[in-house]
């Protein structure tokens, strides 16, 4: 499989994953006690995050074999693709109070949950940018 | 850097596809060589050289040389 194809995949991953914050907030933990619901989601998102985005992270970087270009492609998108996400990540952590889901519930808590999503989502792009001009 | 990489390659009647197996690399990487896009790295060259039975310097050449 082509390096354009896998980077498409991660962006998707990447897209499917920035959901998981908000299906965690659906199942608000209770202050007094943690309820079955919020357990179980915690789970889910926790493995989402783990099984698809460290996969596609291992998948592109370490699995995949690439030829000269394609690891200069890879390098290059790494590092911008990690410039990204601090910027985006400084945002977020920034604004944590400030921005909000859809029932009240600010990110506060849950802005852990964009890193791994905002990593392939910028590492991707710019792969994908990369490889069009190069 | 240019190069007649298209021409020699028209010439043996390959494909993109057929010569990036011969080299182990992806179709991409032949096509951003051909257009000029991306220089090779001293060993893909000289694998270039030997699949055509050429020198280096006959395929790759600096714009001013020729």
């Amino acid at each position: 499989m082509n390096l354009t194809k896998q980077l498409k995949k991660e962006l998707i991953v990447g897209l499917l994953l920035l959901l998981v914050p908000f299906f965690y907030t659906l199942f608000p933990s209770n202050e007094m006690s943690t309820d079955a619901k919020t357990t179980i989601a915690g789970i889910l998102s926790n493995l989402a995050v783990l099984v698809f985005g460290f996969g596609r992270i291992y998948g592109v970087n370490f699995k995949m074999k690439l030829d000269e270009r394609e690891k200069t492609i890879v390098n290059k998108a790494s590092g911008s693709g990690v410039f990204f996400l601090i910027l985006i990540m400084f945002f977020i952590y920034g604004l944590r109070n400030v921005i909000v889901f859809h029932n009240h519930i600010s990110i506060n808590e849950y802005w852990g949950f964009f890193l791994v999503p905002v990593f392939l989502i910028s590492h991707s792009l710019s792969g994908l940018i990369l490889s069009s001009f190069e | 850097m240019k190069n007649t990489l298209h021409i020699l390659r028209a010439e043996r009647r390959l494909s993109q596809d057929d010569l990036a197996k011969l080299l182990d690399v992806s179709r991409q990487t032949i096509n951003a060589i051909e257009r000029e896009k991306y220089d090779p790295s001293l060993p893909l060259a000289l694998k270039i050289a030997k699949v055509f039975n050429k020198k280096v310097e006959e395929i790759f050449f600096l714009e001013k040389e020729k």
